[in-house]
């Protein structure tokens, strides 16, 4: 049984899954990034901080930290804090872009005790290299899993789903598979961060129609061959398939709501805690350096309204994921990203569609605001040029420019 | 607040208990059968980041399909030029003048990657 399956009825409150940006500092400047990550933030943790971080963690009893950024090896303290969680007994896991990820990088990562690691890769090489933002980055990243298989270390794939990539995503499960992948984690790219800025990408709720059944099929198919797939939090809810896209193999898990600040944990690289790694900022109750994170940690606040006030499956669902809900309808409680709704709506003839009516301010994790319109489900298509990943007008909105590669070499030689 | 669900027998979506039909398939109520029970109470914890569980359950180690590592040292052959010794792995300390290539780069002793070795005449 893996460290992250627990019985969410029986046990305690406890942050069990921490997910913890070291640094935002990173080697790409992607277009869909929810952080906005490129350059380092103000204030960031200190390697002696962020071990004083593990120890509590410990103490709380946290079972898997995953390290991501920006890129966590960018950390001057990565592999001192990986070290320092494994020798407290908790599983260590990294995600990367995978650009710097050099077998030495590879190896000195598995000598401190880093487990396993996911390599994102957003579709096959014309839209991960358009969405990453840079020729070679698809190239790079089949790198990194050979370089973290050469370590001997686990290697998985995750993959945000969108407009730019969708058509992908079966032939991209035969290149990770023959690549060696054996478990792969999909989600939806929530407009959030420069996703926001680029409203063309995002999928519109009714597309979920046929992407949930393709998802499934897929997941049964990597099954029969020994890979597993698994949803991010906000790829559901409650279609006919619950039970087979939840399940990690078999099995009648379901969605049981948001775990944000019940089991789950985010920390951002200045010392912000929340409940969720991907919650907006106006979720961080305070910093590491002045209160516990004890005292920090706490699920979010949120009502269901609209839609999810009154499904069948409200109470059980609460809503779907906080942060995605949030990122659309700018308060959490209300996700028109839903498999059930969609459906049910599809069932009246209906669809919802998303319209930006304005720029996000261009800070980590922020939104742009949206109208939600509902249409026929016939209505005509919004045409959309294909490659138009051109952000929309807001003139602060600038990505930073990505950093030089890095030379892990250089930095890691054992 | 939670509500229960139970399992539709003819599409197998999960339909709150006491619905007078199945909310996908619209079969009626007869066909609701299998209470999901305890099982269902088991959660796979997932934030949008991080590997997909399940791998370790189903792929307790980590195997790449070439190549053994009988030293333990982490690297498999073809990688590792030596799988006997666990010194002995791309990355490892090289002593120069020792007679081994414990680096795995074809000399003993670190190699300045930058030079060239000359042709022997």
């Amino acid at each position: 049984m893996t460290r992250r399956r627990l019985d969410v009825i029986a046990e305690a409150r406890h942050p069990a899954y921490v997910v913890w940006e070291l640094t935002l500092r990173c080697d790409h400047a992607c277009a869909h990034c929810g952080s906005r990550a490129g350059v380092a933030r103000d204030g960031e943790l200190s390697t002696a901080e962020a071990l004083r971080v593990v120890e509590e963690l410990a103490q709380l009893e946290t079972r898997e930290v995953v390290l991501i950024g920006g890129e966590a090896y960018l950390h001057e303290g990565f592999l001192a804090i990986a070290r320092a969680l494994r020798d407290r007994s908790i599983a260590v896991a990294v995600t990367t872009g995978g650009r710097g990820v050099t077998p030495a990088l590879a190896i000195a990562m598995k000598d401190a005790g880093v487990e396993r690691v996911s390599v994102s890769i957003d579709g096959l090489e014309d839209a991960h290299d358009a969405i990453r933002a840079r020729r070679g980055s698809f190239a790079g990243a089949l790198a990194a899993i050979d370089a973290i298989r050469g370590a001997g270390l686990g290697v998985a794939a995750n993959t945000n789903v969108n407009r730019r990539n969708r058509d992908d995503l079966e032939a991209l499960y035969v290149v990770l598979r023959e690549r060696g992948v054996r478990a792969w984690q999909i989600q939806l790219t929530a407009p959030l961060g420069r996703a926001a800025d680029r409203t063309d990408m995002i999928l519109q709720p009714y597309d979920l129609l046929a992407l949930v059944p393709r998802i499934v099929a897929l997941k049964a198919r990597a099954a029969a061959d020994g890979v597993t797939i698994m949803p991010g939090n906000n790829l559901g809810y409650f279609g006919p398939e619950e039970t087979t896209l939840r399940s990690p193999s078999g099995g009648k898990d379901h969605w049981r709501g948001c775990q944000a600040g019940r089991f789950v944990m985010g920390i951002e690289s200045d010392g912000g805690v929340k409940g969720c790694p991907s919650l907006q900022r106006a979720y961080v109750r305070g910093s590491v350096r002045d209160r516990s994170i004890a005292e920090l940690w706490a699920p979010p606040e949120k009502t269901r309204w609209g839609f999810c006030a009154t499904c069948d499956f409200g109470p059980i669902c609460d809503g779907g994921c906080t942060f995605t809900a949030h990122a659309i309808m700018g308060r959490p409680g209300n996700n028109p990203y839903c498999h059930y709704r969609a459906r049910t709506l599809a069932a009246r003839g209906l669809r919802e569609r998303l319209l930006p009516r304005g720029a996000a301010p261009g800070e980590p994790f922020d939104c742009a605001p949206f109208d939600l319109i509902e249409e026929p489900l016939d209505a005509p298509e919004p045409i959309v040029a294909r490659e138009r990943l051109v952000r929309i007008t807001r003139s602060s909105a600038r990505a930073p420019r990505a950093l030089p590669a890095p030379d892990p070499a250089a930095r890691y030689r054992p | 607040m939670s509500i229960e669900l139970v399992e539709c027998d003819a599409c197998g979506g999960l339909v709150p208990a006491g619905a007078r039909s199945c909310l996908h398939c619209r079969r009626s109520s007869p066909f609701f059968a299998r209470v999901i029970a305890s099982g269902a109470a088991l959660l796979t914890l997932m934030a949008c980041y991080g590997a997909p569980p399940g791998y370790w359950r189903d792929h307790p180690t980590p195997v790449a399909p070439e190549g053994t590592d009988a030293d333990g040292d982490g690297v498999r052959t073809p990688t590792d030029c030596n799988d006997d010794d666990a010194s002995i792995y791309p990355g490892a300390a090289d002593a120069d003048g020792d007679g081994i290539d414990q680096s795995c780069d074809g000399v003993d002793g670190w190699r300045d990657p930058s030079v060239v070795a000359a042709p022997k005449s």
